[in-house]
């Protein structure tokens, strides 16, 4: 007789420990067999897609870390001796005492992935512990790489809370800029989320698509949620060169006088300058720039302008080091066309509450404050100050100055994948006293580590609430931790209670953690376990259902309204109007220096894949067996490349290696890559590589130092050479024999 | 007696892989075999006037199939639900089915036997619940229901789209349907 169980939890495969897709969890005799989608979750009613039909598969891995690990060797050597967990956390918790005792607080370090979520129950029980330690250096290469410094520019030019989102519902005209249309959650159908990126609503746009909405495509390649006939046009852009296009579509629009006057009158400050400034940004200035002919921008721009229900979606930038330019026009022209918190424009989203507690930041004493690394950098500042600028962490590593960092706690987080210039980071990491890393499976940072700690997956994990828009939904526990492995939460407050922090974290008590979490809604976790399958609706409040809340959105902007010519920016030494400022390697330096005209960048997101998550299962790896570099076929031709071949990818930065798919939906002059390629997968037998040069990822290819100046994000596009090559050294693991 | 069957809405299809790998994880295949289902990704003409499609490859559940016509070992059956059931203890991987089939819809096992062939997962649809596929698809692409009465929604669907089953020529009489088919058809990786 088969004893089976049906459990209800959220999938982990995109926003690991965020709000996502309701999922049905089949255990049998103790082992988590299969999933299905939950038909009463909300926001896939009963669909997965490939990443969460894996979830068994991600379970079972046999690549995972299984237990404690002590490194006995140099840092980079991965040689490891099996510890117990006792014995790993009473030696960690010794050494940050020692460590804040000798050098201050503000030398511990904490770094944690996308991985854990951003703004959840991880993510504050994390400051929480670091800001009773005594520091504020809470940080990663996240938000100089992401969708986050696009924030800061919203919020300066348009002001709100985020960034406004596409109300696709209502849209008749939906612009998919730069994003993946979907790729990286395309079973989430309700909700684009305030804490990812690429996380798209393809349910949404092909409902809207078949109702006869038009469909634009502004990318590089023709991502999938613009094929089978559904894109009304395709822009296929230059990488690098977003910003120009959206200049140019602002000057048709304003000279075409296709502006919502009665806005701009009511709630801008500064149109006449904007008008005559953006007039030399015709479309036939930016053809040769943007590679797109200028009738297609002036045909896009009249579209945008005169439909009154049109939405932009462009959460990651095209743009990082010249984001000025894209984020300052993009946010400038759904202003001006009266888009803005309107039906099928962009919206501002408010939840209908928070789950939080306190991260006791008052408790970080004034002088880690001052110390904070990258408080010059106006991000950092217009942030309010509460984490540090990761680039300033790494130099101050390197250089001592202003201080050396000593420690770093990293968390579901693979700094040496994410970084720009991985090389660096290896290097940084070899120079601090104390690294330890929480991960469910090795990465190339473990070996780095002094200790590796291997977390359980979040199906095994304890309870975990979220909540998006006013729906409570929870995580469960499917199976018991396997091997050695720990609720990472778990662990942190165990760490925290062996540091003498038991009072400022429930005496190590989960419940009462979680119950503290789940407070400021009035829920208890009880309460929401017994309605695990369909969740808790919150009432909705009066502002979420709201449009045209412009006195609340822009009430910090000067005079509360937007400032067309922005003074704030000026200030810090940005630019008053959007200027197109273009990428250091882009085209038109490529003309001007006689450099090879072949551009490169990477398309982000993925159907089967979270980033770098998920690459060894088994069921994703088949669908894709290498990391791919997409190349026009003519462009194949021309250096003599046949589809599947290995090639060789060179930057004036570095090397990386890729296997060819010949694709006829993108440009000529651009490849595009994938980021977070390293991981093997023993059970199809294909070995792992490396992130440093000549290896898997693309970031060697990139320059770190070329960074937006206001927001710090870092360059993504740059100039390359191709040829054909031989497959990449493979990199032995060693964590795996404990 | 109903007779059910399948519509692929082209246009609902958006590539993502889950009807893929949410039939191996609901039949708890073993990673490396063949799955039932296969997605077609083609790009055709010149840049930029390119064309993409992105559409799921399914066994077709023939009323008149040819994977049972070639078997010569009985291990190919139709039974008497009209579902394609593969006896593995009679099957010699002789691999007569794979080329036989014209969708190129069945694979050889790692084991050197013949693939399973698609069931539309009878026992969930005894249970009154559509197959898996049907029921984990984020997009609602593929609809599931009796082709024999006019009034379910697969039929109205297939009326309404003007869906038809790929290469009727092969007068196999498929039970699967798709929209855009004269498109879609011509990207299909032919077996021969």
């Amino acid at each position: 007789m088969r004893n089976r169980t049906i459990i209800p939890t959220m999938c982990h495969g995109c926003s690991y420990g965020g709000y996502n897709c309701g999922m049905l969890a089949h255990v049998e005799n103790g082992r988590f067999t299969r999933v299905e989608g939950n038909p009463d979750h909300p926001l896939n009613r009963g669909g997965l897609c490939a990443k969460g039909q894996a979830a068994v598969q991600w379970v079972y891995n046999p690549n995972r870390l299984k237990t404690p690990l002590a490194g006995t060797g140099g840092r980079g050597q991965a040689d490891f001796r099996p510890v117990s967990w006792e014995l790993a956390l009473e030696s960690i918790a010794n050494r940050l005492l020692e460590i804040r005792e000798r050098f201050g607080p503000e030398t511990i370090i904490f770094s944690k992935g996308q991985s854990s979520g951003w703004g959840g129950l991880h993510h504050l029980l994390w400051m929480r512990f670091m800001h009773v330690l005594g520091s504020i250096t809470f940080s990663n290469w996240g938000p100089s790489v992401c969708y986050s410094p696009q924030l800061m520019y919203y919020r300066q030019v348009i002001g709100g809370p985020t960034y406004p989102r596409p109300d696709y519902d209502n849209a008749d005209l939906i612009i998919e800029w730069f994003t993946g249309g979907g790729t990286g959650g395309p079973a989430r159908g309700g909700v684009e989320t305030l804490d990812t990126n690429l996380r798209s609503v393809p349910v949404k746009i092909l409902d809207r698509v078949e109702q006869g909405a038009k469909l634009i495509i502004i990318n590089p390649q023709l991502i999938p949620i613009g094929a089978n006939g559904r894109a009304y046009k395709w822009l296929p852009i230059r990488p690098g060169t977003d910003g120009a296009l959206a200049l140019a579509m602002m000057q048709v629009i304003i000279e075409e006088d296709l502006v919502d006057r009665p806005f701009i009158d009511q709630w801008c400050e500064g149109f006449e300058a904007l008008k005559a400034h953006v007039q030399p940004y015709t479309p036939e200035w930016a053809e040769p720039i943007t590679g797109l002919p200028a009738r297609e921008i002036r045909e896009v721009a009249r579209l945008y302008g005169s439909t009154k229900q049109a939405c932009l979606r462009f959460s990651e930038a095209p743009q990082k080091e010249d984001l000025r330019s894209f984020a300052q026009s993009v946010a400038t022209l759904m202003a001006i066309t009266g888009h803005l918190d309107r039906p099928g424009g962009n919206i501002y989203f408010f939840p209908a509450g928070r789950l939080s507690f306190s991260t006791l930041s008052h408790r970080v004493p004034k002088r880690s404050k001052e110390r904070l690394l990258g408080a010059d950098k106006f991000s950092v500042r217009a942030s309010g100050g509460h984490s540090a600028f990761f680039p300033s962490v790494i130099e101050a590593i390197m250089t001592g100055r202003p201080y050396r960092p000593r420690a770093m706690l990293i968390f579901g987080s693979n700094p040496l994948g994410t970084a720009r210039n991985p090389a660096l980071m290896a290097e940084a990491l070899g120079k601090l006293d104390l690294v330890v890393v929480v991960d469910v499976v090795r990465t190339p940072t473990t070996r780095f580590a002094d200790f590796v700690l291997p977390a359980a997956t979040r199906y095994e994990c304890r309870e975990q609430p979220a909540l998006w828009s006013n729906h409570l939904s929870l995580s469960q526990r499917i199976i018991d931790p396997l091997w050695n492995t720990r609720d990472e939460l778990e662990v942190t407050l165990e760490l925290a209670c062996r540091m003498g922090f038991g009072d400022d974290f429930w005496q190590g008590d989960y419940a009462a953690m979680v119950n503290e979490f789940l407070k400021p809604v009035g829920i208890s976790l009880n309460q929401l376990k017994e309605r695990a399958r369909e969740g808790i609706y919150l009432p909705r409040t009066e502002i979420m259902d709201q449009r045209e809340r412009f006195e609340t959105l822009f009430r910090n902007l000067p005079n509360g309204k937007i400032q067309l010519v922005n003074k704030a920016l000026e200030g810090v030494g940005g630019d008053p109007l959007p200027v197109y400022h273009g990428e250091r390697e882009s085209w038109e330096q490529a003309e001007k220096q006689n450099r090879p005209r072949l551009l490169f960048t990477d398309e982000h997101s993925a159907f089967i894949n979270h980033h770098a998550w998920m690459r060894d299962i088994p069921y994703l790896r088949e669908l894709q067996r290498h990391t791919e570099v997409k190349i026009h076929p003519q462009t194949a031709e021309r250096f003599g490349i046949r589809e599947g071949d290995w090639v060789e990818i060179t930057s004036p930065h570095g090397t990386m290696k890729a296997v060819a798919r010949l694709f006829p939906g993108i440009r000529q002059d651009t490849l595009m890559g994938q980021h977070g390629w390293w991981q093997g997968c023993p059970t199809l037998g294909l070995p792992e590589t490396s992130p440093l040069n000549g290896g898997t990822n693309p970031n060697v290819l990139y320059n770190w130092e070329y960074q937006d100046p206001l927001s710090g994000d870092i360059s993504k596009n740059t100039l390359v050479t191709i040829q054909k090559g031989s497959p990449p050294e493979e990199v032995t693991p060693k964590e795996e024999k404990n | 007696m109903p007779r059910f069957g399948l519509l692929v809405v082209v246009e609902r299809c958006q590539g993502c892989n889950g009807c893929v790998v949410g039939c191996k994880n609901w039949h708890a295949d073993e990673a490396g075999e063949p799955g039932r289902i296969k997605l077609i990704d083609t790009t055709t003409g010149t840049f930029p006037d390119v064309e993409r499609w992105l559409f799921p490859l399914i066994c077709m559940q023939c009323r008149y199939p040819a994977c049972v016509a070639v078997c010569r070992f009985d291990a190919c059956v139709a039974d008497e639900r009209g579902r394609i059931v593969i006896n593995r203890d009679r099957c010699v991987g002789c691999g007569l089915c794979v080329l036989a089939c014209p969708y190129g819809a069945r694979a050889m096992r790692t084991d050197g036997k013949a693939g399973d062939g698609c069931d539309f997962c009878l026992d969930r649809v005894n249970e009154g619940n559509p197959p898996y596929c049907v029921a984990t698809c984020p997009t609602g692409a593929l609809i599931f229901g009796d082709l024999n009465d006019p009034d379910s929604e697969i039929s109205r669907a297939i009326r309404r789209r003007k869906a038809r089953p790929l290469f009727p020529v092969y007068r196999t009489r498929p039970r699967v349907f798709y929209t855009r088919a004269l498109k879609v058809e011509k990207l299909i990786p032919r077996a021969t």
